[in-house]
């Protein structure tokens, strides 16, 4: 690693604002691949599919996924998540959820008040995972968002999700389902992670 | 039935068509789904007429009607209707 010494920051032609570093007093830090901040991964256009999986995911991130615009096929219907663990998503009942043991999914939305499937209905979150990757540590997941099934009206969510209750091993990939039948071709999901060191 | 795979080592997506045991797997899910809309649809009907008075207590004051035979049309519709939804929430 190389190292890069500057006392300020200004475009080519000098004609621009100039940011000066401290010289004495400032922290340390390191050129990395996002400097901590959320690393963006992908965005991808939701597709008439019935599940959604996301795989591949690296050890010693947190990742965020957010679902902007989904809407379900089936009307009135809840967002789900299972996990897989080397490449296999676990359908058990290994879940805890709404405070409930032995359940074969996490509901990360509204149950009560779930999602429509009119046009001008849906959902948008985001979901986050925090070190999926990493064996010896509990698993969770839980999302903050909105959602709409009544004509339109919405209604907002905060920190519905629960746990991954089979094993304290290494997780590598999550899937996104609705409670019944398929997604819509609507939305977009995009996916970061956050580097944790 | 097909999957959305989003890679993230790669950034890439694919679809990939349901194994047989995922496609069982979404089948029961959807099942599950469907018994639980029918609770959740007969509670609504159990809330809907407690909200109108007819609550248990008010069951447990038409036991003795009823079993006198003197419980009338209306009354014995309701107590059917909440007997027949409460049937499908305990399961």
């Amino acid at each position: 690693m190389s190292t890069l010494l500057v006392d300020a920051i200004q475009d080519s032609d000098g004609a621009g604002p100039k940011a000066t570093l401290p010289a004495s007093g400032g922290s340390n830090f390191t050129l990395g691949p996002n400097w901590g901040a959320l690393e963006f991964v992908s965005v991808t256009s939701i597709s008439a599919v019935t599940n959604i999986d996301i795989t591949g995911l690296a050890a010693g991130y947190d990742y965020s996924i957010c679902i902007r615009g989904a809407i379900p096929a089936t009307d009135d219907t809840d967002v789900e998540v299972q996990f897989s663990q080397s490449t296999t998503f676990d359908t058990g009942a290994n879940y805890s959820t709404r405070s409930v043991a032995s359940q074969s999914s996490i509901t990360v939305c509204n149950a009560s008040a779930s999602v429509g499937n009119a046009a001008d209905e849906g959902v948008s979150l985001d979901l986050t995972i925090p070190e999926p990757n990493v064996g010896s540590r509990k698993k969770f997941a839980w999302a903050d968002g909105a959602s709409s099934y009544t004509d339109g009206v919405g209604y907002p969510f905060a920190g519905k999700g629960g746990a991954y209750d089979a094993n304290l091993n290494a997780v590598d990939g999550v899937r996104l389902f609705w409670s019944s039948g398929d997604w819509q071709a609507a939305g977009k999901i995009y996916v970061f992670r956050r580097r944790l060191s | 039935m097909s999957s959305l795979v989003i890679d993230t080592q790669t950034g890439q997506a694919s679809i990939k068509s349901a194994t047989p045991t995922e496609t069982a797997d979404i089948k029961a899910r959807n099942d599950a789904w469907l018994a639980d809309t029918d609770k959740r649809n007969a509670q609504a009907v159990l809330e809907a007429w407690d909200a109108k008075g007819f609550t248990r207590a008010w069951e447990s004051t038409m036991a003795p009607i009823e079993a006198a035979g003197n419980v009338n049309e209306y009354d014995a519709n309701v107590l059917e209707e909440k007997r027949a939804a409460r049937a499908v929430v305990v399961g």
